[in-house]
């Protein structure tokens, strides 16, 4: 050949070499070709930038095509490459577009650490970008989240009947059987409070408020209930989010077997896959528990009047449950094992006791059921719940208490148990609850398994702190979700979560309980500045009068940094005060800091800045004047 | 199949509905009247039909009733004393929509575009 010629070629050679590197996604196109339109209409869809010229508009186009084919001996255009590596023509990138090829070559390489088992279980492609197990609180937040990144999501959920056959819609354990019914209660035994504080307001002595109608109220709790999950549903379906009314279990890594009412199965995969199940009441394990006894899965939808009811438990979910139905005017007892609230500050915990107990709702200490029998079928029937007592003596009693309804609330279960994760290779065990271990929400076994919510144990959790929370599931879902599908960074912090228990006095809490805070920091290294006060709306009510001296508060202060680590308050609307102080403690709010705020006269919250006296100083608490 | 029921007015809605029993689920579509050449004046009305018709055909309950309820022409709609617009048990404040009387369930709009969303609808509780 000529040498001008040799040279020409040369020169295409390193011309096609040149658009090759300096173009991640490179293709070689003619405009008259629909494969090539179809593959850059194909990348456009997913949102991926190419560079493309077109070689039937080049002097030079004839002379490329033959660089091309002496490169990668293909003959035909479109001939694409992507990070300079060869993928081919239209039919093959589309391929490689669809297993996740092209997203992992331009996309930078991952951390090793984690990812070691993916060459063994990844697939070639995927149904889904990512599947979600759970439709609750944190499981929609997240497939929300991670659909707004243009993701192919689904979520799945599927609710389990109670023993006695209660069933519930979309939303998960919050808004069917949990946060939303409880407070909406909690307001119907609060309302009958202000009924009785009416007279010495001036009202007229309203007796029909003494009459409360069981069905009015579920009636209207479950129509408000069943607004949401329709809410939630035609949410999803706006959002583009795939809904599967249908129980998933794994089949294989990356593989579920999903069941829908019907018993129909299918199977669907998921790149990467969330377990959001949350959790359920646990029984006893007693002869008659699961035949006669119910739960709060069963309790909010009540089609009866539960009449007089026997709480068997000490949770925050006992108390609450206590604490409004006999502040509807049922008989309520309540059959504690050991300790009121474990995980709660203890002497908060025993405030609340003695506040229900000053109120008339009766306890059994140290006392275990043992058997549970029904004397007379109905709505509400008769039952009778043997129990083993073990009194100050230390004698142990065994005796029975008849009654209408008997509520187990004696702590929850994950639901991971029927998941069938024994086929991803994993291990649940029993002793943690079945919750799934993770590290920042991913699974510590399985590199492309996450889980948020009730159904975790998170290596970043505070320990013993009350973490099973709506908002603690949203965010952290919500996170997750940013930091899987954008380039996001931001972690979920367990510190310092605000929670109230919605007992009829309601309580609040910041950060350190009391005994985590000496256990942690020492008691010479920590302050306690408390105070009693009574509610001004209390003051004037005669009902009130043996309990309005309940109200307190305290701080918990680290001497070193004069920073508040531990808010508490026991007072009427608690959950309303201690949300604004949280914001304050994420920023590590100085005891100077509360005592500088002004307060607003007169409300509750105004004590939390304007405490003076320790614990340490022996000093009375009780609120002087004003 | 369920009866398909059509209506004009507000009167004409209420002692309609007093006719059909508790077990019915009734479901009521709120559209702008059809004016003489048979089309709706509102043109959110007109795009619904379409998809509205599918998930009735395909997905209406066995025990559902679906009733049209005609609100008026432009003026009538637009005027603020409306009573569709200001009775507690309607108060709509958009059209097309379609409710679930008896529940809070309610689609509007955008929403009625979309087959899939209706039939969400209908699904039993």
């Amino acid at each position: 050949m000529p040498p001008t010629k040799d040279v020409d070629k040369n020169a295409t050679d390193h011309l096609v070499e040149k658009y090759i590197e300096e173009n991640d996604v490179m293709i070689f196109s003619k405009t008259w070709c629909p494969y090539c339109t179809k593959i850059k209409n194909a990348l456009k869809s997913a949102k991926i930038e190419f560079y493309s010229i077109e070689l039937d508009k080049m002097a030079e186009g004839d002379d490329i095509q033959e660089a091309l084919i002496k490169k990668t001996e293909q003959e035909t255009v479109p001939n694409i490459f992507i990070k300079q590596q060869h993928i081919g023509g239209c039919d093959k990138t589309l391929a490689a577009l669809k297993s996740g090829r092209v997203a992992a070559l331009l996309s930078p390489p991952e951390p090793e650490a984690k990812h070691q088992k993916l060459e063994d279980d990844a697939l070639d492609s995927y149904d889904y970008d990512l599947i979600v197990i759970g439709g609750g609180s944190g499981g929609l937040a997240c497939s929300k989240e991670a659909q707004s990144f243009g993701k192919k999501v689904c979520v799945l959920d599927f609710v389990k009947p109670t023993p006695i056959g209660t069933t519930w819609g979309l939303g998960g354990t919050c808004v069917n059987v949990g946060c939303i019914p409880k407070k909406l209660m909690h307001q119907a035994a609060l309302i009958g409070e202000y009924a009785q504080d009416a007279t010495d307001y001036g009202w007229a002595q309203l007796e029909q408020a003494r009459q409360h109608n069981w069905s009015k109220m579920i009636e209207s709790i479950q129509m408000y209930i069943r607004s949401l999950n329709f809410k939630y549903r035609v949410d999803l379906r706006s959002k583009g989010v795939v809904y599967e009314n249908s129980y998933g279990e794994f089949v294989s890594p990356h593989r579920l077997k999903i069941t829908d009412k019907k018993g129909q199965s299918k199977e669907i995969t998921g790149e990467k896959i969330v377990v959001a199940v949350g959790g359920r009441p646990k029984y006893p394990d007693i002869e008659g528990d699961k035949q006669y006894g119910i739960t709060s899965d069963d309790l909010f939808s009540l089609k009866y009047d539960p009449g007089k009811t026997i709480v068997v438990g000490a949770s925050y979910v006992a108390l609450e449950c206590a604490g409004f139905l006999h502040g509807i005017g049922r008989e309520v007892q309540v059959f504690v094992r050991s300790i009121l609230l474990r995980g709660f500050d203890q002497q908060m915990a025993s405030k609340i006791g003695d506040y229900m107990s000053a109120i008339g709702i009766k306890f059994s200490h140290q006392t275990v059921p043992i058997r549970l029998e029904c004397l007379e079928e109905g709505k509400p029937g008769k039952l009778r719940l043997h129990y083993r007592q073990t009194l100050e003596s230390g004698e142990v009693k065994e005796s029975y208490e008849d009654c209408n309804t008997v509520l187990f609330a004696i702590g929850r279960e994950a639901c991971t148990n029927e998941l069938h994760m024994d086929k991803i290779g994993f291990d649940l065990k029993k002793a943690n609850g079945y919750k799934i271990k993770t590290r920042e929400e991913q699974s510590t076994q399985i590199p492309w398994l996450y889980a948020i919510g009730d159904c975790i144990d998170d290596e970043t959790m505070p320990p013993g702190q009350p973490l099973e929370l709506t908002p603690v599931a949203i965010q952290a879902g919500q996170l997750l979700a940013r930091r899987l599908f954008s380039d996001s960074s931001l972690k979920m912090n367990y510190y310092n979560v605000a929670t109230t228990v919605f007992t009829p006095i309601e309580y609040g809490a910041i950060g350190y309980s009391e005994e985590d805070a000496l256990s942690k920091f020492g008691e010479e290294n920590i302050d306690i500045f408390h105070s009693e006060f009574v509610p001004l709306e209390w003051s004037i009510c005669h009902h009130r009068e043996q309990v309005k001296n309940m109200s307190y508060c305290k701080l918990i202060v680290e001497k070193k940094t004069d920073r508040v680590i531990g808010f508490h308050v026991l007072a009427p609307n608690a959950g309303e005060i201690t949300q604004g102080y949280a914001v304050g403690m994420r920023l590590g709010a100085t005891k100077a800091d509360f005592d500088m705020t002004v307060g607003i006269h007169p409300t509750c919250s105004e004590n939390i800045t304007t405490l003076s006296v320790t614990k340490s100083s022996g000093e009375s608490a009780t609120q002087e004047g004003c | 199949m369920a009866s398909n029921v059509s209506i004009e007015g507000f009167d004409q809605l209420k002692s309609t509905l007093e006719k059909y029993d508790k077990d019915k689920r009734i479901f009521v579509l709120f559209s702008g009247s059809k004016g003489k050449d048979g089309h709706s004046w509102c043109p959110d009305c007109v795009a619904a039909e379409k998809p509205i018709e599918e998930a009735v055909k395909s997905s209406l309950p066995s025990n559902g009733v679906f009733i049209e309820c005609f609100v008026g022409d432009r003026a009538s709609w637009k005027d603020t004393n409306c009573p569709f617009r200001t009775d507690s048990q309607t108060r709509l404040t958009d059209i097309p929509t379609l409710v679930e009387w008896g529940t809070p369930k309610r689609l509007v709009e955008r929403e009625l575009l979309d087959t899939e969303t209706i039939k969400i609808l209908f699904e039993e509780d």
